[in-house]
């Protein structure tokens, strides 16, 4: 061991604090950085043939739970699923109306079943008859309003959906962009603690977007798999999502129906993309919007069913549904009715076919009983047709001893896929309350769901942060350490030159 | 005579403090010299005559003490490929003696074997590790594809492959857990990306249908396949259902199978392989689909659940790289690192040893070239059988003492003044003796 040497190894732990202090500087600087993972230099006591020969300063470190971090962005993925489902639903909620306004479907049944008994009371009154069709007016309306929302409620998802595909594709870029750096900064021996701490922001973002776990591999490179079992790995070229042109859905439906598949290498991978906004949005846009839009024209279709078949064609017939697959759906003939209904031009007209009706029906055993309408120069009092409606079409028989052929819950929608959350009653009031109440209950129980998972996700949040953020009290008291152990080596250096000092004069 | 000899040997005295002097000198001048190595003085006597009666004066001859074998320190560097020896040894290096091809990109070596401790390596634009005295760094081939090291020759180490070919997949493993109740109507599908042998990336869609309780049928398609995406199916079978005797929920038995695939058969523990062939346009490529063992639960697993859950999916084709950084590792390894996440040993570094390192010659350079009294060179693996370790991205500073080296200034000269004393000591006397004769 030499003076040269002693020079050598204080010189080495200086050049390892100031090291350390770049890293620490770095960790005070990002305290306030969303996903930075505080950073450690590591050290490690150098030899040679036994030889202590002073500090080396190693690559630089993250301290982060990565276990956690996967739980959290697992939970990101929950909780930015159900935001976009709250906002989607909530934005369809005022059109559902509210009993207390009167404005609801099940109130605007109610109100057309109370003109009817009105007009029992005075079958002739002309107003009576108007009251009727205005009501049913309004009962038609609040129909096209629902329809016309989820139908919006479809384009909304589908529009961000191409969005946030654009988005996704971006983050890929970035994302292996990243790894392929990381990866050479790894195989260089270089800190890739830096590069880890931006990868996560990025890693985080992507969570949000979609249900997708990140796994590591050996080299440093990452592979990004979905929940629905599609894997990626992320290296250049990043692998990029197309996603299906913005179209208008209405009357499209995917697969089959006009809406294409997002596809990754030509390869349909909707399917795999679950979980986060996009997988709420496709959750939204092929089953949630369109089992209601069902369950709306099924019950159009039995609110004008049930009434033809008592003899009063009260509203337009539908006009017939588009429906591109082979087999024949349930719904064939009415698909997309509750967007169009509205009140019998004829019925607008002349008022009085609301007690004279309009239809004959021929008696059958399971259907309505016989019945011929009134002419219109019968006789005023008529109740005939007001009786079967107010008896049959809004009760729960047909006919005395003849239950209603009970509303379809199954097999609804242009392919025959959906079905309705509800076994609604055999009456129609029953349904309008099944419907309005089966979807403000997923209103509430999608706003419930996210108030408590938005509580699991603050809590994973700050566990995460309590174990991986930046402590600045920590930080200080290590810059007292390396600002003690700076002077201790540099006190060594000073004792060196002395000592040299002392060799030089020693030689004359 | 004796006066006279006395000057002589006082004169040899003032010659070899003066040699003594010269190496300390040496020795401080190169005091921050990498891999340097210092030279010590030894002093040997000459007699004249010397017996019970009678004894006159010597003289004294200075030799030089090569300090070969000491350890000088080792301090980090900011250069990653910077090598530092720990121990005894010595880095294999030649000289250029000359160059051919445009702008010298071939150089010629001598082919006289130089052997060095000097290790602050950089790559020079021909791709050669060359130290700061501009040596080249040596090393022994590494076989790309094997991996084995070819101990046989030595030979100035060069960073030319640029570019890493794509490797065609041809074995996946896929852990993952099919749901025992999936939901009914569409199958449970997976995407597994693979590479063709250009790197081109595909996609192979694994449709998964259950037929009955624990037993389900796998099809696989290949949408890029020039012939048909339809790569075939397979029967997948667990727990007892499959008639073999393995825990529920693990893979019994794999069968039925149409189209490319072949399957394996049931043998305890046996490794439960789909294997199926695919075209995309480079000839055919046979692709192992690894589901684990049979009756274990470290692949396919079919548990309860009601979605597809992967735990883990890894596939051996690699798309093509270019180069990206090259590193040295504590084995000697000089790895050449590639974009795509690649890396390729092309060579180790071994580590030199001799019976006797004292007795090399010097060169220039802080080089050093083998002796008859040396001994032959010995090319060993960094660490084993007596050679020393390597430390990466640090280097070896010279082993001079600069306050050892002051003590021996202070004692030769003290020495030589001394020296110098006895010859005017003997002149003064020869004077005197000159004035006896009037």
């Amino acid at each position: 061991m030499s003076l040269d040497g002693a020079l050598q190894i204080a010189t080495g732990g200086l050049a390892n604090i100031n090291r350390q202090i770049a890293v620490l500087s770095q960790n005070v600087s990002n305290v306030n950085t969303p996903d930075y993972a505080r950073e450690v230099g590591t050290q490690t006591s150098a030899t040679a043939g036994g030889q202590g020969l002073g500090v080396m300063t190693g690559a630089v470190q993250r301290e982060i739970n990565l276990q956690l971090q996967q739980q959290l962005f697992a939970q990101n993925a929950t909780v930015s699923g159900l935001a976009t489902q709250s906002t989607a639903l909530a934005a369809i909620d005022p059109v559902q109306g509210t009993p207390t306004q009167g404005n609801d479907l099940a109130s605007r049944l109610g109100q057309l079943q109370d003109a009817f008994t009105s007009l029992q009371a005075d079958p002739a009154n002309a107003a009576g008859q108007r009251q009727v069709v205005t009501a049913a007016n309004g009962l038609a309306q609040q129909l096209n309003a629902l329809s016309q929302a989820y139908g919006t409620g479809r384009q909304n998802a589908q529009d961000s959906l191409v969005t946030d595909i654009g988005t996704l594709n971006q983050n890929l870029t970035t994302l292996s962009d990243l790894t392929q750096r990381i990866t050479a900064a790894r195989q260089a021996g270089l800190s890739s603690a830096d590069l880890d701490n931006q990868r996560d922001t990025t890693m985080r973002q992507t969570s949000t977007l979609l249900g997708v776990s990140f796994i590591p591999q050996a080299n440093g490179s990452m592979m990004l798999a979905t929940k629905g079992g599609l894997t990626l790995q992320l290296q250049t070229p990043a692998p990029q999502f197309v996603a299906p042109s913005t179209v208008a859905v209405q009357s499209t439906f995917y697969p089959a129906g006009g809406i294409g598949g997002i596809t990754l290498n030509g390869v349909d991978v909707t399917r795999a993309l679950t979980g986060g906004q996009i997988g709420a949005e496709l959750t939204l846009r092929d089953q949630t919007l369109p089992s209601y839009q069902g369950a709306l024209d099924e019950f159009a279709n039995a609110l004008n069913t049930r009434l033809a078949g008592q003899g009063l064609q009260l509203f337009t017939k539908p006009a017939g549904g588009t429906s591109t697959v082979v087999s024949t759906p349930v719904q064939a003939g009415y698909l997309g009715y509750a967007g169009s209904i509205a009140v019998n031009p004829s019925v607008v007209s002349t008022p009085s076919l609301v007690r004279d009706g309009n239809v004959t029906v021929v008696g059958s055993a399971s259907g309505g009983a016989a019945f011929t309408p009134n002419s219109a120069t019968g006789q005023a009092g008529f109740t005939g047709l007001i009786q079967r409606v107010i008896g049959f079409s809004f009760g729960a028989q047909v006919q005395a001893g003849v239950a209603q052929s009970a509303p379809a819950t199954q097999g609804l929608g242009p392919d025959g896929t959906l079905s309705a959350p509800f076994q609604p009653p055999a009456d129609l009031a029953g349904f309008a309350s099944a419907i309005v109440s089966s979807q403000s209950s997923d209103v509430s129980t999608v706003s419930n769901q996210l108030t408590s998972e938005t509580a699991v996700q603050t809590a994973l949040q700050t566990q995460l942060s309590a174990s991986s953020a930046v402590n600045v009290d920590t930080e200080m008291s290590r810059m007292v350490e390396l600002q003690n152990a700076y002077g201790a080596n540099a006190r060594i250096v000073a004792a060196v030159q002395a000592m040299w000092t002392q060799l030089m004069q020693s030689v004359p | 005579m004796s006066l006279f000899g006395a000057m002589n040997t006082a004169i040899s005295g003032l010659t070899a403090q003066a040699a003594a002097f010269g190496n300390i000198s040496d020795n401080v001048a190169n005091s921050q010299t990498v891999g340097f190595k210092r030279t010590d003085t030894s002093f040997i006597d000459f007699l004249t005559t010397s017996t019970a009666k009678e004894n006159t004066s010597g003289a004294v001859v200075a030799t030089p003490d090569y300090i070969n074998n000491v350890q000088g320190t080792v301090a980090q560097s900011d250069n990653p490929l910077a090598l530092a020896i720990t121990g005894q040894g010595f880095f294999p290096v030649s000289l250029a003696t000359g160059s051919v091809g445009t702008g010298g990109s071939a150089p010629t070596f001598s082919t006289l074997p130089n052997y060095s401790r000097t290790g602050d390596f950089t790559m020079n634009n021909t791709g050669y590790l060359v130290n700061s005295a501009g040596e080249y760094l040596n090393g022994w081939s590494v076989n790309a594809a094997s991996g084995v090291v070819d101990r046989n020759s030595l030979a100035p180490i060069q960073v030319n492959q640029t570019v890493y070919n794509p490797v065609a997949t041809s074995a996946v493993t896929l852990a993952a857990n099919l749901p025992a109740t999936p939901a009914a109507g569409s199958p449970v599908s997976s995407q597994v990306n693979v590479y063709d042998g250009l790197g081109t990336v595909h996609t192979v869609t694994l449709n998964w249908t259950q037929n009955a309780q624990n037993d389900w049928t796998v099809s696989i398609n290949a949408p890029d396949d020039v012939t048909s995406a339809a790569r075939g199916t397979a029967d997948v079978k667990f727990g007892t259902t499959s008639g073999n005797g393995v825990p529920d929920g693990t893979i019994g038995s794999l069968g039925t199978a149409t189209g490319s695939i072949t399957t394996t058969s049931y043998a305890a523990k046996g490794a439960a392989n789909v294997t199926f062939t695919s075209d995309f346009g480079q000839g055919a490529q046979t692709i192992t689909l690894a589901l684990g063992n049979f009756g274990s639960s470290t692949g396919l697993t079919q548990y309860a659940g009601t979605t597809y859950s992967l735990r883990g999916l890894t596939q051996d084709g690699v798309p093509p790289g270019s180069f990206s950084s090259i590193t040295t590792k504590a084995s000697g390894d000089i790895v050449v690192n590639y974009d795509n996440g690649q890396t390729r040993t092309i060579a180790r570094v071994p580590i030199i040893t001799f019976a006797d390192p004292n007795a090399l010659q010097r060169q220039n350079g802080q080089a050093f070239t083998a002796t008859l009294s040396s001994g032959s060179a010995i090319a060993d693996d960094a660490g084993t059988n007596g050679a020393g370790g390597l430390i990466v991205g640090s280097i070896e500073q010279s082993n001079v003492d600069i306050a050892q080296e002051f003590s021996k200034l202070i004692v030769a000269q003290r020495a030589y003044s001394a020296s110098a004393k006895m010859v005017t000591t003997a002149d003064d006397m020869l004077q005197q003796t000159i004035d006896m004769k009037r």
